[in-house]
């Protein structure tokens, strides 16, 4: 049952990884998470994803960019290159450094979630990444009718990876889906991320292995057995019971292959993780975010895995500058309309901005191939919403690497050239983001021609399309 | 406290808000609240007096509810393949090994519905939780050999003879965590497996080995139901074995595993009858487990984790700190514990009662002298509280930094006490919550002045907030006060919906109301029935459930009472027959 993973053979400097692992707050209670030997030399196309998933929207006016009173109702697109940083606006001016790898969308609108009748962050997050319409689930949280895009490239890379995918989360409710549906639940803990990945801890190759070490190397064989005797049992249920027992089954034998995996990896091990920041400390959420960019990049550069989405909703009034109040119902909601709420909910977006720059700099400063690991991994900003008021359309997505496949250097944006038909009224929009979902699909390989729905109801009658790809975003 | 899984910090505003159920004037959730998902039938159809047990026999001396004559057994309803809850998981491992402290496994919690963690439709697995699952026999294991001198026969290398302690132990082992004897098959996979380690491995790491194959093994991870007795006459039917019902006991009763006196009675095949049941039931109920897992029903039913989540504003509140946060959720465990072990044992005493258990810091909130102990009982002046809705943990995890909120409280009373959740704002409303500063004072309810001006807002909020101005002597942190905005406190409501209908004086005169309520009452017969079941309840359980409010009406309200009822209900004790294959 071992299967030996194929992974990359060059190595990276130790010099090279502290740079980029001692970057922010998070490299504090994370001091020793330094491989010795990680590696990041896969060739050619971008073969790695991440989802970065936030919460609220944003703050549209202090997110999008007009450098030269660009008008609303029509196309264009500008170099951000070439754009001085004065120019930039808020929330994105802490993307600053990395622009000629970033691609900036505004336009793109998640008409499958305009359309659900249901909660709009229930709904948001059903369809953010599957593109379907939310189905309310009583006394729970809804749930879309088909996989997320995350598992949809992490089902087709399937067998290349030692683990299928990675789900952390730092709060938030869940955006990942199976094919069916079902919830892919996070892990939110960093010392349990760590266990996952690195089951052994740091190993000394010189040291005959405890008694815990041996332990954990015969779990594949422990999950043999265990895997046999669910088998034992299909005879015995009904076929509803027995789906749930075969799905069971089947992920034990994913686990088993997967320490098999682990256990084989050429790749040092850093050092576990230290305790939790202060829950409630205005840093918890930025050093959290740190301590799972940490993992995400081990795990990448070490050839564990292709595909991470990062959930990251906790927040605390302290950290954005917000008195007391709740930070969803007092200021999300109020922030196109209240100058104060505004000013807090832009402060909560560019503290995310600078986590998704910590997330790609890191990334950025590992040397792969001709350029950096960046220029190989989709680094996807995504959100459940447009706005705190709810809205869906004009979501603000970044793209941030993987340039071999996407066109970058560019902020693109579309005019609403359709109009939705919502279940309150109509929804002026633009491209539906089932286009830009099928576009990331291929870019990890997925020959799909659509994602998630085919079409949308036009307003005043008729059928908006929402198959094929995004256009003016891949080279 | 790092969010995992579906906590997160947007609220949840629940139902789906389909123009019908507005214009039905929000009266939503008919039948109980039930999800109109079954089919229009009742019962299943079979002629009375074939079955070794009757209908009768099930709703007590109460009888038969009307419109269910004539059934011999009332549908047992579908039966979704359950397991472990996290709190399940980690009580059991350390049952499993008396005397040994093993500590707390990170296990998922399972998507919510209504609050309930054990609903066998939503237990699906996940990659993440399979590998918890082989973390967790990891660590378990682990921390039981620290302390194996206090639950193997033989030493900690195997004495002697290590292959004979080993598969003596291991058999009694699986025995206990699969809650039921070993067929021939499952002794030879494990203790084959043993004997194969023995041999590489040696004694401890072979023993810690096959037990961790066990405690991911299907008959402990999930409730097997699969052994059912064919019933006499039905076709339909089976009866619940004596393992799997024990097992159903025990988890519904204790939150744990079954004890050997249970696993006994199991085998003798007392628990093949419903006075054997019964008497079961009434045991594990009177022992110290119950207590702990009939709080845990109600942490559930009564939300009390968002007592995590209440967030002041230290200027307004000072003396809010975490170790109050921590006091108001022990105070509502204890009260509960109280009223229904050590008390009246009613629903009724429990929305009404004018003592409870508290700490300095909850006597504080009272305005109540601090009891002798650091927890001790606490006389609450009956004009300003009444039980559970009057507590400051459950009325701060329903307000607003700074001012109360009367929509959570209203919402929640009528979605977990009447069963009736109001559905969702339509989206075209802003639904803002009132500014919180402002320079003009005004009263918390005139902050609300808009739900009954707008039309779009008057149809249900004349329900929530009828209900939930009942609330207004009560701040965010739960203390009384008489004045709100330099006004006197106006804390005059309307309860509309229920069979108690009408105007009300104060949060006094609504619990009291309540607490007599037979709406309030039939919705906590379906909350428990749910919760033991792992299901929602549709229409094919109305007999069930209206047997269950004839009896929980006759033992005027006694909530063991109710328990003993739900465990000899044919819901618990039969299933539907189950196309094998």
């Amino acid at each position: 049952m071992r299967h030996r993973i194929r992974r990359p053979s060059a190595a990276i400097s130790r010099r090279t990884l502290l740079q980029a692992l001692g970057l922010g707050a998070g490299a504090a209670f994370l001091p020793s998470l330094l491989p010795g030997r990680a590696r990041a030399d896969s060739p050619g196309a971008a073969r790695r994803i991440i989802f970065f998933v936030t919460s609220h929207g944003t703050v549209y006016k202090n997110w999008q960019m007009r450098p030269a009173a660009q008008p609303d109702d029509q196309d264009w697109e500008f170099g951000l290159g070439a754009t001085p940083q004065e120019q930039w606006s808020p929330i994105l001016a802490p993307l600053y450094a990395h622009r000629d790898k970033l691609l900036v969308l505004d336009g793109v609108a998640n008409g499958a979630g305009s359309i659900s009748g249901i909660n709009e962050h229930e709904s948001g997050h059903a369809s953010a990444l599957t593109g379907r319409v939310a189905k309310d689930v009583e006394g729970s949280l809804a749930l879309p009718d088909g996989a997320s895009v995350d598992q949809v490239i992490a089902e087709h890379l399937g067998a290349d990876n030692i683990v299928r995918s990675l789900e952390y989360s730092i709060g938030g409710w869940p955006v990942c889906f199976d094919e069916l549906g079902q919830t892919i639940p996070y892990e939110g803990s960093p010392q349990e991320a760590y266990k996952r990945i690195f089951p052994n801890g740091p190993e000394d190759p010189d040291l005959d292995p405890t008694e815990a070490q041996r332990i954990v190397a015969a779990q594949p064989s422990v999950l043999d057995l265990v895997g046999e005797r669910y088998e034992a049992l299909y005879p015995k249920l009904s076929s509803a019971d027995r789906a749930k027992i075969e799905q069971h089954r089947a992920l034990i034998r994913d686990l088993e292959l997967q320490l098999a995996g682990l256990a084989d990896v050429d790749c040092e091990v850093p050092q576990p993780p230290g305790p939790n920041p202060m829950w409630g400390a205005p840093t918890y959420p930025a050093e959290m975010a740190s301590v799972f960019f940490g993992l995400t990049q081990v795990a990448l550069s070490c050839g564990l895995t292709q595909v991470v989405t990062i959930r990251h909703d906790t927040m605390f009034n302290e950290t954005v500058g917000a008195p007391h109040g709740d930070l969803h119902n007092d200021y999300a909601h109020q922030g196109s309309t209240d100058p104060e709420a505004g000013q807090i909910m832009t402060n909560y977006q560019v503290h995310q901005a600078e986590r998704f720059r910590e997330l790609i700099a890191a990334l950025d400063s590992i040397p792969e191939g001709e350029g950096t690991m960046l220029d190989h991994t989709v680094c996807v900003w995504d959100n459940e919403l447009s706005t705190g008021e709810h809205s869906m359309v004009d979501l603000p997505i970044v793209i941030a690497g993987g340039g071999d496949y996407f066109d970058l250097g560019r902020y693109v944006h579309w005019r609403k050239g359709d109009v939705l038909k919502g279940p309150w009224g109509d929804i002026p929009m633009g491209p539906a983001h089932n286009k830009l979902l099928t576009v990331l699909a291929r870019s990890m390989g997925v020959e799909v021609e659509s994602f998630g729905l085919d079409i949308l109801p036009r307003a005043g009658g008729g059928e908006i399309s929402t198959t094929g790809l995004l256009d003016r975003v891949t080279v | 406290m790092v969010g995992l899984g579906l906590l997160g910090d947007a609220p949840r505003l629940r139902l789906l808000a389909t123009a019908a159920l507005l214009l039905a004037g929000c009266q939503g959730g008919g039948g109980g609240g039930d999800t109109e998902g079954g089919s229009a039938t009742t019962g299943v159809g079979m002629t009375e007096g074939t079955g070794v047990d009757t209908a009768t026999e099930t709703g007590g001396e109460t009888g038969v509810p009307e419109g269910c004559e004539g059934q011999a057994y009332f549908d047992p309803g579908e039966t979704p393949l359950r397991r472990l809850t996290h709190t399940q998981y980690n009580n059991t491992v350390n049952d499993l090994f008396p005397g040994v402290t093993i500590p707390t496994q990170a296990i998922l919690v399972d998507p919510k519905s209504g609050g309930f963690e054990n609903f066998g439709e939503l237990q699906t697995p996940s990659s993440l939780l399979i590998g918890q699952y082989q973390q967790a026999a990891v660590g378990v294991t682990a921390a039981a050999m620290a302390e194996a001198d206090a639950f193997l026969p033989c030493a900690t290398d195997g004495g002697a003879d290590p292959e004979g302690c080993g598969h003596a132990f291991l058999t009694d082992f699986a025995t206990r965590a699969f809650r039921r004897p070993l067929g021939p098959d499952e002794s030879a996979a494990y203790l084959g497996f043993f004997d194969q380690q023995l041999a590489g491995e040696g004694f401890g790491v072979a023993l810690q080995l096959t037990m961790q194959a066990i405690l991911q093994s299907p008959p402990f991870i999930y409730f097997l139901e699969y052994d059912g007795t064919p019933v006499p006459g039905s076709e339909e039917l089976e009866l619940i074995d004596g393992y799997a019902m024990a097992s159903r006991l025990s988890y519904f009763l204790w939150d744990s595993m079954p004890d050997p006196a249970l696993l006994s009675a199991a085998e003798s095949g007392d628990l093949a009858t419903a006075e054997g049941v019964e008497a079961a039931a009434r045991r594990l109920l009177a022992e110290a487990p119950a207590r702990g897992a009939v709080v845990n029903f109600h942490r559930q039913w009564l939300d009390l984790d968002k007592i995590d989540t209440i967030t002041l504003d230290p200027a307004t509140y000072p003396s809010f700190d975490e170790g109050l946060r921590d006091d108001m959720r022990e105070e509502i465990r204890r009260l509960v514990e109280r009223v229904i072990f050590d008390g009246e044992g009613t629903l009724e005493a429990l929305l009404t009662t004018s003592e409870t258990v508290g700490s300095a810091g909850i006597a504080a909130l009272y305005g109540a002298p601090a009891p002798a102990e650091p927890w001790g009982t606490i006389a609450l002046d009956p004009a300003q509280r009444a039980g559970l809705l009057t507590t400051p943990g459950w009325l701060a995890s329903r307000a607003h930094a700074v001012h109360p909120s009367p929509v959570q409280r209203g919402v929640f009373v009528l979605e977990r006490l009447l069963c009736q959740p109001p559905p969702v704002p339509p989206a075209d409303v802003d639904i803002t919550p009132p500014e919180e500063g402002g320079d003009s004072p005004v009263t918390n309810r005139e902050r609300y002045d808009e739900h009954a001006s707008n039309p779009k807002c008057q149809g249900c909020h004349q329900t929530i907030d009828g209900i939930g101005f009942g609330f207004e002597h009560y701040d965010s942190e739960g203390r009384w006060r008489d004045q709100d905005g330099g006004q006197p406190v106006d804390a005059s409501g309307i309860l509309l919906g229920s069979d108690v209908d009408g105007p009300f004086a104060d949060a006094i005169e609504l619990a009291g109301r309540l607490g007599e309520s037979e709406t309030v009452q039939r919705c906590v017969v379906t909350q428990w029935y749910r919760y033991a079941l792992g299901r929602a309840t549709n229409l094919d359980d109305a007999c069930a459930r209206d047997a269950l409010d004839l009896a929980f009406e006759a033992a005027e309200g006694d909530i063991q009472e109710l328990l003993v009822n739900i465990a000899v209900s044919d819901g618990f004790r039969y299933r539907r027959a189950q196309e094998q294959g």
